[in-house]
């Protein structure tokens, strides 16, 4: 293992250590686990659409309660670390810049998975409890919808590291995350348009992530369950979104 | 011939203000030229906003200066292998609270480059070396600003650098803390190592010091040996205090 890896591994872990330890992330856990449990009521209300109610609805709290703790922490991870001097001990280290925004990257997605897993392990506990079976999709979504929060967290540390504010970086990161799943409306508008708002429209199109690539639903029915497709624009858009965080934290000063 | 481990060639750096509209220019030093050999003991003294921390950052490789030339060891600051010969302290260094003192030096240890089981080894004589052996299995939440100093230093020192960074190292300190870390310092140098501290205490410089660098408005005012004030019969602080009071007027 070469010395970059190990202290990208080193980072990672200490980045998951920290957030495991605090109240932040207990609060983020039981607010998941509410969501999950108002999804359980409105299946009761579903009647016989129960099963399926608490599957999507209890998927999209899921989501909802993830995005939020990860766009907080990946928007505080780094100003945290400012505002403490704690990232004075690491930069005067034989550590490269690139590597630790690898580190602290690994550390929000390690924590946003771990946090993941156990509130998809609560929605699976009371699917099972309320004796209705998983379909196999059910995973698969589960995994594209961590895409997304991957993507958005990302996002989230790179407006972070211009802004400077985290307030900004939170809210800039939620229309991001709205207008992300407005992507084909936003492509009806292209036609709509003309001149340099055309251009303007197709930068912004072009910058901004297609969440909508991650329902597995629209992937089944238009596709075909063709899903090496959103796969490969995850890993372009992630790795895209590295290189302009090292970019832009490449020049920071403390 | 004396080696040189740090040398400032008119170094300058100006920061950048956010404006409403556009950024403003903050000059923090301007053409600062100095030099450290090995196994000296150089101290930084001058008032808030005389640039003592910008130099410390300087050569910590954590901001970079707009003009003239920085080297240690005969290289960038931002050079891997040259961070890996320095110890820096910095004013009021915070460590993750939930974290031991033990946890604390592996992590920062394994950053710089040492091996976990290196590090395991070399812990219990650091932190025998700065009087924390018996909180071994506390938590950094519980230490107090004096202990948490005092385990600062043990980062620093961990990988055993050649040259050591102090930003502020009494800063807050009760007599006892001080006296312990300024003994430190001393039996540090007598090993070889060559320290670079900033300090607002003159008389801390004035008693572990060989020569002390007065900072004034961004410029060198006066590089200080110790035998004007031990011989002389002038203390560091008349000394200082001349030197900056034209400043203050």
């Amino acid at each position: 293992m070469t010395r970059r890896f190990k202290n990208v591994l080193n980072i990672g872990f200490n980045s998951l250590a920290e957030y495991l330890h605090s109240k932040v992330a207990a609060f983020f856990f039981i607010f998941a686990a509410l969501l999950i449990y108002v999804s359980l009521l409105l299946g009761v209300m579903a009647v016989d659409q129960e099963k399926r109610t608490l599957i999507d609805f209890g998927l999209a709290m899921s989501e909802l309660s993830i995005f939020a703790f990860a766009i907080f922490w990946a928007s505080m991870t780094i100003q945290k670390e400012m505002d403490t001097k704690t990232i004075y001990l690491i930069l005067s280290r034989p550590v490269r810049r690139a590597d630790y925004i690898a580190g602290k990257l690994l550390g929000i997605y390690l924590t946003t998975a771990v946090v993941y897993l156990a509130v998809s392990a609560i929605h699976l506990s009371l699917l099972f409890l309320k004796g209705h079976s998983v379909p196999g999709i059910y995973f698969t979504a589960v995994l594209f919808s961590y895409f997304k929060i991957v993507i958005i967290s990302s996002i989230a540390m790179l407006i972070t590291s211009f802004t400077t504010s985290s307030f900004s970086s939170v809210l800039i990161s939620v229309m991001v995350w709205i207008l992300g799943h407005f992507t084909s409306e936003m492509k009806y508008l292209l036609d709509k348009l003309a001149g340099v708002k055309l251009y303007a429209l197709k930068f912004f199109l072009f910058l901004t992530p297609n969440f909508q690539l991650f329902n597995v639903k629209d992937v089944l029915s238009s596709s075909g369950g063709d899903f090496l497709k959103p796969a490969l624009y995850f890993v372009s858009y992630v790795t895209a979104l590295y290189f302009a965080n090292v970019f832009v934290f490449r020049k920071k000063e403390f | 011939m004396t080696e040189k481990v740090l040398d400032f060639d008119s170094a300058v750096k100006v920061y950048k203000k956010p404006g409403f509209f556009k950024s403003r220019p903050s000059p923090a030093l301007n053409g600062v030229s100095f030099s450290i050999e090995k196994a000296e003991i150089v101290g930084l003294l001058g008032l808030n906003g005389a640039g003592k921390t910008t130099i410390i950052k300087l050569v910590c490789g954590l901001i970079k200066a707009n003009g003239g030339n920085i080297k240690i060891f005969g290289k960038s600051p931002d050079d891997l292998e040259v961070k890996g010969r320095i110890g820096y302290l910095p004013e009021l260094p915070y460590f993750y609270p939930y974290l031991s003192p033990a946890d604390a030096l592996l992590y920062y240890g394994r950053l710089s480059g040492l091996s976990p089981e290196t590090v395991k080894t070399a812990i219990p004589s650091i932190l025998r070396k700065v009087g924390l052996e018996k909180h071994t299995n506390r938590r950094c939440a519980e230490f107090s600003k004096g202990m948490l100093q005092r385990l600062g230093i043990a980062q620093a020192l961990l990988h055993n650098p050649e040259f050591l960074v102090m930003d502020e190292p009494v800063s807050g300190l009760d007599p006892i803390a001080i006296k312990d870390i300024r003994d430190l310092i001393i039996s540090l140098n007598s090993e070889g190592k060559t320290i670079f501290l900033s300090s607002h205490s003159i008389s801390e410089l004035e008693k572990v010091c060989g020569r002390v660098i007065i900072l004034s408005g961004g410029r060198i005012h006066s590089v200080v040996q110790r035998e004007k004030w031990s011989d002389s019969g002038k203390s560091l602080e008349e000394i200082f205090v001349a030197a900056v009071t034209p400043d203050l007027n």
